[in-house]
């Protein structure tokens, strides 16, 4: 019997491309073992089995997932800065187009001045960090020789460089679009 | 077939309006009351449960010895196999005694090579189950037997630790209920501590041995996450306040809050510096792989402390099919000091009233030789350790033939043990079922006995 192992290297690559993927969760690569880590949080069904109907829990862990994790990270920061690409827009209209992006429709007014005052204020609170201090720790995915029995399975958290933005202009406009993502709202299809 | 009528108010609106139609203030708190209660007990799947009886024991530590530790040079004395060495043994195999010197300790007696001295020092505490037998002697199918109760790889089951949280819940909202650390990433892998058909929040939460969970450290300093979050939960407030907001909402902001606390309270439980540096010592606690056990051995013990219901440590490198001896003696030395400190700091503390020990491996290995220095597996007699809550101290149970190759007496398969933990932390395993694809499973499946022989 074959059993993929889901530290080695093939299972790293697998976890990598799935997090590296556009198409929608339904085309994941799903292993027996391996479950892309955009996945794993929000009440996966288990591969190897039939499953009628989802959970929908509201644990922590999915909190976690939305606040810390590289890949929400990186998404808000490509959002953030094709929103302010654009030289010749208002705050305002970016505002909106991050909300019509995001959520599917255009913010209210007072949404528009609760997103302009944090903007202000979180730029005003950023400083950038060092580049070593802020990495997101990911879990250790190589052991070098599959076969050894008595291999070392010590993992000592690795990194992954940190998605940080350089200037408080654009960490606002990340936190922003990150807050979109979080919210309750975009957690819904309706 | 006639659909069912969908309201367009949600149970949320009703409440409301209901509300301000009755007047009375009194009554109008008691239906907050009773809708924020209904919100969160929806929500909060791992809210203790009642047990179906009285427990014995209120958490689980198991250490896990994977790969099939030798018991017959380590914790199993056999007089005939010391006297039958080079006679040809059942089945073929020449007999091999141990090379290990074993000795008596305690007032109950208890036999132990020299490769276990501090774990002999508890040989009063123990309750041996010697008589255990599994199905299958391939390490995939019997760890994945040990953790689910099937070696039947077509379906899934739940682990041992995802059933427990199932039925009883978590002592600790702040913390994931279930924690494995350092698991196998073979032999089943994930399925090892996976929910399968149980909702996912009941699955374990996997840490390695340097106490790292994803996503854990925060994304910004917490003064900038501050803001982030008050913008977030601003936002989510909103929407609940919408008519029509789906249920789940409260569940989400209380989850951010947590999930904020958990920032600072998971590394700062994980955060092995934080202990006086005799538990340190006691535990033998070193950086590097060979300190690896007696981490996560000091970890178990911390998140035990916190509440945490089932918790699983993992010492690989058992299978000693070669380099018996050698092997041996660098996993014992991994194990022994770490083991026995745990056992001593779970009694100093009263933990070890309220928390079952459980030791051992998915089966044992023959008294034959393999080879020039290896023995091979044995799935038809060999032994597991309980200690501390419900158990009979300084007690053996069953018992295998007296060359140790088939249990005999007090025999107990995998689902037997399975019955039995579920018992004696109050829970009939023919009761804790759950429906999936047309019938209710349990962890015990149709069989499964539980041996009350072992109750203190």
């Amino acid at each position: 019997m074959i059993e993929l192992r889901d530290n080695g290297p093939l299972a790293a690559a697998i976890r990598e491309a799935a997090n590296r993927s556009q198409v929608r969760s339904i085309y994941l690569p799903l292993l027996r073992g391996i479950t892309p880590d955009a996945l794993a949080a929000f009440d996966p069904v288990t591969q190897t089995l039939v499953t009628g109907q989802r959970e929908t829990t509201t644990v922590p862990v999915q909190a976690l997932f939305l606040l810390n994790s590289a890949f929400v990270g990186k998404q808000s920061l490509a959002l953030a800065e094709m929103l302010l690409a654009e030289s010749k827009v208002s705050n305002v209209e970016r505002i909106r187009k991050a909300h019509v992006r995001v959520l599917g429709r255009a913010p209210a007014p007072p949404e528009i001045a609760r997103a302009r005052a944090f903007l202000g204020n979180y730029a005003k609170s950023f400083e950038p960090q060092p580049k070593s201090a802020t990495v997101h720790q990911t879990e250790s995915l190589a052991v070098p020789d599959p076969d050894a029995d008595d291999m070392d399975r010590t993992e000592y958290a690795p990194t992954e460089p940190s998605v940080q933005p350089d200037d408080p202009r654009t960490a606002a406009w990340m936190a922003l679009v990150q807050a979109l993502f979080a919210s309750a709202e975009f957690r819904f299809v309706r | 077939m006639s659909e069912p009528k969908v309201s367009q108010v949600s149970r949320r609106t009703l409440l409301r309006t209901a509300r301000a139609g009755f007047g009375g203030l009194a009554l109008s708190a008691l239906l907050a009351e009773a809708s924020a209660a209904e919100t969160s007990a929806a929500n909060s799947p791992l809210l203790p449960k009642q047990p179906h009886f009285k427990p014995r024991a209120k958490r689980v530590i198991f250490l896990f010895m994977e790969g099939a530790m030798s018991g017959l040079d380590t914790f199993e004395y056999k007089a005939e196999l010391q006297n039958s060495g080079g006679k040809s043994g059942p089945g073929g195999g020449v007999l091999t005694p141990s090379h290990f010197r074993f000795q008596q300790f305690g007032q109950t007696g208890g036999w132990f090579s020299e490769l276990l001295p501090d774990i002999a020092t508890h040989a009063d505490e123990l309750c041996w189950l010697r008589g255990l037998y599994t199905d299958t002697p391939a390490h995939p199918q019997a760890v994945v037997q040990l953790h689910t109760g099937s070696a039947n790889a077509a379906l899934t089951r739940p682990s041992m630790g995802a059933w427990l949280l199932y039925g009883l819940g978590s002592e600790n909202q702040d913390l994931p209920g279930y924690v494995t650390i350092n698991p196998s990433p073979n032999f089943g892998g994930a399925v090892n501590y996976g929910s399968a058909f149980l909702p996912a929040h009941y699955q374990g939460t996997r840490i390695n041995d340097v106490g790292f969970l994803p996503n854990l450290k925060a994304a910004t300093p917490p003064p900038l996450e501050r803001q982030q979050l008050d913008l977030i939960q601003a936002m989510n407030r909103d929407l609940a306040a919408q008519s029509g907001a789906p249920d789940p909402i409260d569940g989400i902001i209380q989850s951010y809050e947590l999930a904020f606390r958990m920032q600072d309270n998971v590394p700062a439980l994980l955060d092995l510096s934080r202990e006086p540096q005799n538990v340190l010592d006691a535990y033998g606690i070193a950086p590097g792989p060979d300190g690896a056990f007696a981490r996560q051995c000091l970890m178990a013990r911390r998140l035990s402390e916190a509440g945490v219901r089932f918790v699983e440590v993992c010492q690989p490198g058992w299978d000693h099919h070669t380099n018996l001896h050698r092997g041996l003696i660098d996993r014992c030395r991994n194990i022994d000091q770490p083991v026995s400190a745990l056992l001593t700091d779970l009694r100093r503390r009263g933990l070890l009233d309220e928390t079952l020990v459980l030791f051992g491996s998915e089966f044992g290995r023959l008294p034959m030789a393999q080879g020039p220095d290896g023995r091979d597996h044995n799935i038809t007699g060999y032994s597991m350790f309980l200690a501390g809550a419900g158990v009979r101290h300084g007690f053996n149970y069953g018992s295998t033939d007296e060359l140790g190759v088939r249990a005999v007496e007090g025999r107990m398969h995998t689902t037997d043990l399975h019955a039995t933990l579920l018992a004696l932390l109050g829970l009939n395993h023919k009761e804790l079922t759950y429906r999936y694809a047309g019938r209710a499973f349990r962890l015990t499946d149709v069989r499964g006995e539980v041996h009350q022989q072992v109750f203190s």
